[in-house]
């Protein structure tokens, strides 16, 4: 077996797993912040309680969160040596940053938070919950600069094959991260909301009460920015990704030949090995209007980014898996579009016509908790398959990024490890997670009698 | 001083703090069957760590991170060339991370026994691989032409690197009865407090002997082999008596403290060999990575010394602050959050 596909493997299992975790964490620290914050204000235990109800899910995901991240540090060295001795320079400073100004500020705040409820004052043990929603947001905004750079390489010289680092501020106003910091965290948003959604509208099946009804009505308005947002900026990243990735958009759109007027293709079959698509759903004009906002414009098309690409970088083939990032962008689309369906009809219902939900609609909501990942899951697939063969665009090819020392069985020996350990993990988290709402939110209802006696 | 000088110092320094801070967590893993005979006192032994185990992971993450950023070449090579113990490393990691979130969630019997298991193979395993990634960072690694390792996995296991593995794993148990001698009372912290005296000679014996046989192999205190090695020892065992005598005059924190200074002397030279001879090829001097190469641009460095500069002594401030507010021991009859 090819060392460098296993390695691939391994990477995107292991950082896929690492983000089903993350954004889960960054959306629900920032509502256990809001809800706090509210108690403090309010003096009403019962936000107190949902704090510290929905922090549990925050604490059990974060720990998974942080070993899966040490994997991901590692694994840079371990299996892309070659890509770790070129970006170091570039690429080091920002990690440190990360650890430095974001990890700490998270687990310190977070051990405090967790242990510091009868030991801070409120609005203090209140002000360690908001430090570390920024640490969370600075870790995305540190590792997403990296990625930018990875995309997008900006502030570096390149003399003799070897990479400098020549303006740092660059790396930090790399407009790519500017997208992806806002198209990750409105995501972010999005699956905290619609995992609260999941778990309240379950809650009120089977016990309604007072807890779940504030819990559903604010992620549905919660639910419904963050949807919105995640796609208002995702069409704008795809237009600024028509301008510099070029190749990975016509990718997802199995656009093959230039067009003017270019059509959208809203489902085709694909055929890699002949490179066209021998059947598909076209509607005109559409394409020119989504990459450009102008019908009559002109969209490359595959075949002739790769000769432009031949020309520039040498022989070789610069086409990405094409029917993977096609397949990917839609099931990111067509979730994303769910969610904003869903958030609208909650909030029409819950906040405007302040009535309870439908019962279809809350056997609906646990269901739907699933969508975020998947969008989540396929906009990375997307992202990051789609600048193959580039580890770095345009800089470094991912086959020479691998380190020359591993052999397959090495690698094979580590991927299978992770996996078996991954799928434990998740098992565990999940278990401990249902538990805990059925153990725990029954008592929720009991406090806000309580509380009231008193 | 140059700047590579300054970064082999900043990250020596973080590599010891980290392995003071989480080597403690370890050792509170490797002991947590033969120590905690209830249930209660197993979940008092994840208290004392529990607000801060995160935290000391993050000192490994930023020392992993600075080596990364700094001297890119030494961690490509280093990282690639230790995979199998490091993979094994990152399993001990795994389990030792999540143990302490997820034990006392459930009250099966099973589940908790199969949570203190992973507590503990992943504290003993992790101690005893650090042991083994400073061994053969001293000793040197048989890298080939284009830096990379060469050779079969077992060359990782020479007995330098062994003992260096045997070391950190007495060092962090030793240091994780401190940590459990100050932080616990009642039984648990007499049990702790017995311990201590019976692995003060293990420990004292195997930070000397690692220290010794680093000093040795390398030829960086060439003519002075014989002093340095002698100092070292002198040092060290001037260190561990001290730690004896505050554990007499019952000052458990200045017993601790005395003990992460083992740890960072036993560190240390480590990094002053990687710094001087470089990370030494054992296949061909020729292969050798020293600093220059393995270090990043001038540009970078700078770079990377203002974000040092400004955030270190942030975090050492606000994790000071936090120690404070929860100091004092954890007891049985304390409400337990792990």
């Amino acid at each position: 077996m090819d060392p460098v596909v296993l390695a691939r493997w391994q990477f995107a299992l292991t950082a896929s797993f690492h983000f089903l975790i993350v954004p889960l964490t960054i959306g629900l620290s920032l509502y256990i912040a809001i809800l706090e914050t509210r108690y403090v204000r309010t003096g009403d235990r019962l936000y107190k309680r949902m704090a510290q109800f929905w922090g549990r899910f925050f604490i059990l995901n974060y720990a998974v969160g942080v070993v899966s991240g040490l994997v991901l540090e590692f694994q840079f060295g371990m299996n892309w040596s070659n890509f770790s001795r070129m970006m170091g320079n570039i690429m080091g400073g920002p990690l440190a940053a990360e650890a430095l100004f974001a990890f700490f500020l998270e687990s310190t705040f977070l051990g405090l938070w967790i242990f510091g409820w009868r030991k801070l004052s409120p609005k203090l043990h209140l002000t360690c919950i908001w430090l570390v929603v920024l640490g969370a947001l600075l870790s995305a905004q540190w590792i997403l600069a990296v990625n930018a750079f990875m995309q997008k390489p900006v502030g570096y010289t390149l003399e003799q094959d070897i990479v400098t680092l020549v303006d740092f501020w660059a790396l930090l106003t790399n407009p790519y991260l500017f997208y992806q910091l806002a198209h990750t965290l409105s995501a972010s948003i999005t699956t905290g909301a619609f995992f609260i959604l999941g778990i309240s509208a379950w809650q009120l099946i089977r016990q309604p009460s007072e807890a779940f009804r504030r819990s559903l009505r604010f992620a549905a308005v919660y639910g419904l920015i963050g949807a919105l947002l995640v796609a208002g900026v995702g069409h704008a990243q795809g237009q600024y990704l028509e301008r510099v990735q070029t190749m990975k958009m016509a990718a997802a759109e199995a656009h093959w030949q230039t067009e003017k007027p270019a059509a959208f293709s809203l489902i085709a079959g694909i055929d890699e090995t002949a490179q066209s698509n021998p059947w598909a759903i076209r509607i005109p004009y559409l394409l020119g209007i989504l990459a450009y906002n102008n019908p009559k414009a002109e969209v490359k098309g595959i075949l002739e980014l790769q000769e432009y690409y031949v020309i520039r970088y040498g022989e070789g083939n610069y086409i990405p898996p094409v029917a993977l990032i096609f397949w990917s962008f839609r099931i990111m689309v067509i979730s994303g579009l769910t969610l904003i369906a869903l958030a609208v009809w909650l909030v029409f219902r819950t906040v405007i016509k302040k009535r309870d939900p439908a019962r279809w609609l809350l056997r609906v909501l646990p269901l739907a908790m699933i969508l975020p990942y998947a969008a989540n899951t396929t906009g990375w697939i997307m992202a990051e398959s789609g600048r193959q063969p580039w580890a770095v665009y345009g800089l470094m090819r991912t086959e020479y990024a691998f380190s020359p020392a591993v052999t397959a069985g090495q690698i094979l020996f580590s991927l299978i490890s992770f996996v078996v350990i991954y799928a434990l993990l998740l098992a565990a988290d999940i278990y401990l997670m249902v538990k805990h709402v059925q153990k725990q939110a029954p008592s929720l209802h009991d406090s806000r009698r309580d509380a009231e006696e008193a | 001083m140059n700047i590579i000088t300054l970064w082999m110092m900043v990250i020596a320094g973080l590599f010891c703090v980290a392995f003071c801070l989480a080597g403690a967590d370890y050792g509170v893993g490797i002991w947590s069957l033969l120590l905690g005979r209830e249930d209660v006192e197993r979940r008092v032994m994840l208290n004392v760590i529990g607000p801060f185990w995160l935290g000391n992971e993050v000192w490994l993450v930023l020392a992993v991170a600075a080596l990364f950023a700094a001297f890119p070449h030494w961690y490509a090579s280093i990282f690639s060339a230790l995979y199998v113990p490091l993979v094994v490393l990152l399993l001990a990691l795994i389990l030792l991370g999540v143990a302490p979130e997820f034990r006392s969630q459930d009250e099966g019997r099973l589940w908790r026994t199969l949570w203190d298991g992973a507590f503990f193979v992943g504290g003993l395993l992790s101690a005893f691989i650090w042991g083994l990634f400073l061994g053969n960072l001293s000793h040197g690694i048989p890298l080939g032409q284009d830096r990379s390792f060469d050779g079969p996995f077992w060359q990782l296991l020479h007995p330098q690197a062994l003992v260096g593995g045997l070391s950190l794993t007495l060092l962090f148990a030793f240091q994780g009865l401190l940590l459990l001698n100050l932080k616990t009372h009642g039984p648990l912290q007499k049990r702790a407090a017995g311990l201590i005296r019976k692995v003060w000679w293990p420990a004292l014996l195997a930070a000397n002997g690692f220290t010794a046989w680093n000093i040795v192999d390398s030829q960086i205190f060439a003519p002075i082999t014989v002093a340095g090695v002698v100092l070292a020892l002198i040092l060290i065992s001037f260190l561990f008596t001290l730690c004896r005598h505050f554990l007499d005059q019952e000052q458990p924190m200045r017993a601790l403290v005395t003990s992460a200074l083992v740890i960072a002397l036993t560190t240390l030279p480590v990094f002053a060999i990687l710094h001087l001879q470089g990370l030494k090829s054992t296949l061909d001097p020729i292969w050798t990575v020293t600093a220059q190469v393995a270090a990043s641009g001038a540009y970078s460095l700078q770079v990377s010394a203002i974000i040092a500069a400004i955030g270190i002594p942030l975090v050492i401030l606000y994790q000071i602050w936090a120690y404070r507010i929860l100091r004092g021991r954890v007891g049985v009859q304390d409400t337990l959050e792990y």
